[in-house]
């Protein structure tokens, strides 16, 4: 073996062990047993990996996505009802149809729908029903904070906590887009989110086969004005000129 | 036939040499391979380069197609996002590059330095610092805009820490340039032991570069085991049919009636479905021979140019296809090169005798011992012209490219 200076085999053989460790971590990380992410005391490598190596390639696993998922809103304005405006239709025509690289425009509503969706299913289930209830007025976040009371258990707090903070962001969007679309006038918000499922495999050549699309709708909540929020921007993108997409 | 080595520092074995792939040295066990494959000098040098030059290109692919739509996406008009942006896990001061109470103006000329340092990475000027600083900017952004951030930005993230840690500026770069031009200065100026200060030993630059490559390669073989393997749960991946699905969803088809097409056919369907699966879940064993490794990369490459082309991931695919070029080897590009120059007639590129700056140098030998700049003659080895696959296996034998 070559001749080396002994500070050279240390300073390769700590760096290697540190790759190991690095190595150890992120299979640990990835692995989803609960013993194994514990293997070096209990959170000590999901903090190590969060910040800078937070991962996950389950992309498409274990099965594809099989639907197309949209979100749709409607307002209140001088009390009357406005039309389904299609935002996720809107994404598409704007960033992703006939874009060799799509913006992230489609990916941002369609994320927070996602997480909507999925918090809301997560409520435990004596609250199922409190996301289309409706909660109108300014006071809309604290009537909902009262329809969904804690001191269950340790998960179900957390699974109401997340839901309000995703109903939060949620409302607030819609209503921004809302009030960029039908004007300052809006005084609540409701959405609407369909889930189209793409015809079966099985089904791909038979014409009379029809897809049936599940849809939800949430209760409607009192329109938020988020400070400082630039309407003129969001009119650009989802106002009536900018895009169509009215309608069931 | 063998190359001339043209070094003009104490001539050492190299890896494979020293590993016994020749007759003209020891042979050694597998620590003393390990260890010379760690120590002697720094391996891909073009997967490395070609690494730096697709991460550069996707930050500015991300700054570019996101533009127009960076008032909801970051700026001015994305106040509604300030619930998820205040638990973000990137609430550091470190990651405050970017702010959500920027003016539009502001936004602008943030997002156009960022986008200037991808260039930057791309054309490979001081390399190093660029990167971290286009690290540090890019995780700022993400966590600007915690629901437009996916899988790619993962990808993306991890790829520029590893990036980092790597002398990515041996091949194709600025960097290298003014290193070759400064060398040839000295070498003119007849000054052979001049010499700029390193701030690390030679040595300890090659052990760093060479472990980020393996940290990039290991991190390649879980990504696809980890997908691989959760895929093979499934049961429209099992039945062949998976593909069809996301083909079909609007959300992911930029050009929906190529996707048709693609998928209109039930040999495609299942062929794509199950090779898909199958190369990421085989993707480490196919690494283990030299043809099935140029096989895997090769189907890998084309995978996600397909996932960027018919699923518009774009962004994650280019940072997946330069991560896996760390596993071709430095041999390989060169006989392309040589091959491409042979097609154009033109006349082959001679070699770069000084790429490494004292703090980079490639091989660590008995002068970089003391701190002296090593890497003379490394080009002409490795452009001589019977360094085909064969000859690469036998000089390096443990190299993961």
């Amino acid at each position: 073996m070559k001749k080396r200076p002994v500070v050279v085999r240390l300073v390769g053989a700590a760096l290697t062990l540190l790759l190991l460790w690095q190595g150890l971590a992120t299979v640990s990380y990835l692995s989803g047993s609960t013993q194994l992410a514990n293997i070096a005391g209990k959170g000590t490598i999901n903090a190590y990996m969060t910040p800078l190596f937070k991962q996950y390639w389950s992309v498409f696993a274990p099965d594809p996505i099989q639907d197309d998922t949209e979100l749709l809103i409607r307002a209140k304005v001088n009390g009357s009802d406005t039309d389904w405006f299609n935002i996720s239709r809107a994404d598409v025509q704007r960033s992703i149809l006939h874009h060799p690289v799509p913006s992230r425009l489609y990916l941002t509503n369609f994320a927070l729908t996602s997480h909507y969706q999925v918090s809301a299913g997560l409520l435990p289930q004596n609250l199922q029903s409190v996301p289309k209830t409706s909660f109108i007025g300014a006071d809309w976040l604290a009537q909902l904070k009262k329809a969904l009371p804690g001191g269950g258990s340790a998960k179900d707090d957390a699974a109401i906590n997340q839901f309000i903070k995703d109903e939060t962001a949620m409302t607030s969007m819609v209503s921004s887009v809302a009030m960029a679309r039908w004007g300052e006038a809006v005084t609540a918000v409701q959405i609407k989110i369909r889930t189209i499922p793409v015809k079966p495999y099985a089904e791909r050549n038979n014409a009379d086969y029809q897809v049936k699309p599940v849809e939800f709708d949430a209760g409607w909540r009192g329109a938020v004005r988020v400070p400082e929020i630039d309407l003129a921007a969001i009119k650009a993108m989802y106002g009536t000129e900018a895009a169509a997409h009215e309608g069931n | 036939m063998k190359a001339t080595n043209t070094s003009q520092t104490p001539a050492i074995p190299t890896a494979g040499e020293a590993a016994g792939a020749t007759d003209e040295g020891p042979r050694l066990n597998i620590f003393g391979r390990l260890e010379s494959w760690l120590l002697d000098r720094k391996r891909a040098k073009f997967g490395t380069s070609i690494l730096r030059i697709l991460l550069g290109a996707s930050v500015l692919a991300i700054v570019i197609t996101n533009f127009m739509d960076r008032k909801y996406i970051w700026g001015t008009a994305s106040g509604w996002a300030q619930p998820y942006r205040e638990e973000s896990i990137w609430n550091f001061w470190l990651f405050k590059y970017f702010s959500a109470g920027d003016p539009d103006p502001l936004l602008v000329a943030k997002l156009v330095l960022l986008a200037v340092f991808g260039l930057l990475m791309v054309l490979g000027w001081r390399t190093r610092i660029v990167t971290m600083v286009t690290l540090l900017m890019f995780i700022s952004l993400a966590a600007l805009g915690p629901t437009s951030s996916d899988s790619a930005d993962n990808a993306l993230r991890i790829m520029l820490i590893y990036s980092f840690f790597t002398d990515g500026s041996q091949r194709w770069s600025l960097d290298a340039r003014r290193r070759r031009i400064r060398n040839e200065r000295i070498s003119a100026e007849g000054r052979p032991g001049s010499r700029v200060t390193a701030v690390a030993p030679a040595w300890f630059g090659i052990i760093v570069h060479n472990l980020a490559v393996v940290a990039i390669g290991g991190q390649v073989i879980i990504i696809y085991l980890v997908a691989g393997l959760a895929k093979a749960r499934g049961t429209l991946w099992r039945d062949g049919t998976a593909v069809y699905y996301p083909m079909h969803a609007e959300n992911f088809s930029p050009w929906p009636q190529l996707n048709h097409l693609l998928v209109a056919n039930d040999l495609m369907v299942h062929l794509i479905s199950w090779g898909s699966v199958a190369i990421q879940v085989l993707f480490p064993l196919l690494l283990l021979n030299r043809w099935t490794r140029r096989f895997a990369v090769l189907g890998l490459i084309a995978m996600h140019a397909g996932i960027g082309i018919f699923l518009g991931l774009s962004v994650f695919s280019l940072s997946m296809v330069a991560a896996d070029v760390i596993f071709v080897r430095d041999s390989t590009v060169e006989s392309i090169g040589r091959w491409f120059h042979g097609r154009r007639g033109g006349r082959r590129r001679q070699p770069e005798s000084h790429d490494g700056s004292p703090g980079d140098a490639e091989r660590y030998d008995e002068g970089a011992r003391h701190g002296e700049a090593a890497g003379h003659g490394e080009g002409s080895r490795d452009l001589a012209p019977d360094r085909d696959g064969a000859g690469v296996t036998h000089e390096d034998p443990a190299a993961p490219a």
